[in-house]
């Protein structure tokens, strides 16, 4: 199980993510049919739908993170957090269904995602 | 970099069995093997981008991709539908190649554009749908992918 508001902060990600990439200039080159300014315009409706369903506790930190980092969640692998490339305390690190719990570095604040 | 060393005959399959474009891009995540969660969430963006406008680029070829953090590496896939499938493309056509690109949000060595820009590249030759169709195993797809050079 994931943390639902893990979930929702991922699919944000993915979707700031999305945005960043179709209006860059390789993307365009890449010849994928798509109209950048009016999707681009689309994702940001659907990330700040998104951005409502947080708790008010969530989208203060993300609020807080997003305005320091350009990416809010950031995986962890190998016990490592890839936002800051700092080692996550060991207890947090092998925890079982360490997804279900919505965790933040302690290093860097980002949320943090556990992918191995 | 070349497209040959991202693909695996694991992640190759030349008779999918969908038969709709939501049913083939399952299909499709199902060959990178990820965990129950993940093949949903990747499924979810996956839709979300081709709600934008599909990835079907013409001449029976799509590029169905998106970012996303359930993977930690580039990941690829290829497959084939030889009777089509109706995936809104382009040029309204059935599509019949599919190349699916899954990468994360934040890749040190930047490969997700560029594996884009060379998948599409390799489409736009005019040999290729026909190479595709005529292939018997998925050695023979490396195989092409080489012998093209992308």
């Amino acid at each position: 199980m994931l943390h639902p508001e893990l979930e929702i902060l991922l699919e944000i990600q993915d979707l700031q993510t999305l945005r960043r990439d179709i209006t860059t200039e390789e993307y365009a080159a890449a010849g994928i049919p798509i109209d950048p300014a009016e999707h681009a315009e689309r994702l940001d409706e659907r990330i700040a739908e998104r951005e409502t369903q947080l708790s008010p506790r969530t989208r203060t930190a993300y609020q807080r993170v997003s305005r320091r980092h350009e990416r809010v969640v950031a995986p962890v692998l190998h016990g490592v957090c890839y936002g800051c490339f700092v080692h996550v305390p060991t207890s947090k690190g092998h925890d079982k269904e360490r997804n279900t719990e919505l965790r933040t570095c302690e290093s860097c604040g980002r949320f943090i995602y556990y992918t191995d | 970099m070349e497209l040959r060393q991202f693909f695996t005959e694991d992640a190759i399959k030349l008779d999918l069995e969908g038969t709709t474009k939501d049913e083939v891009l399952k299909e499709l995540i199902g060959l990178l093997k990820l965990d129950e969660k993940s093949e949903g969430m990747l499924y979810k963006m996956l839709k979300r981008r081709e709600n934008l406008g599909s990835t079907g680029i013409g001449r029976g070829i799509a590029i169905p991709h998106c970012r996303s953090l359930v993977v930690n590496k580039l990941r690829v896939a290829f497959g084939r539908k030889l009777q089509g499938v109706d995936f809104k493309a382009i040029d309204e056509k059935p599509v019949d190649f599919f190349f699916l690109i899954v990468a994360p949000p934040l890749e040190v060595s930047n490969q997700y554009l560029p594996v884009l820009g060379k998948i599409a590249q390799f489409s736009k030759e005019p040999d290729v749908p026909q190479r595709l169709r005529d292939l018997t195993e998925p050695q023979q797809f490396l195989a092409l992918l080489e012998e093209k050079g992308v």
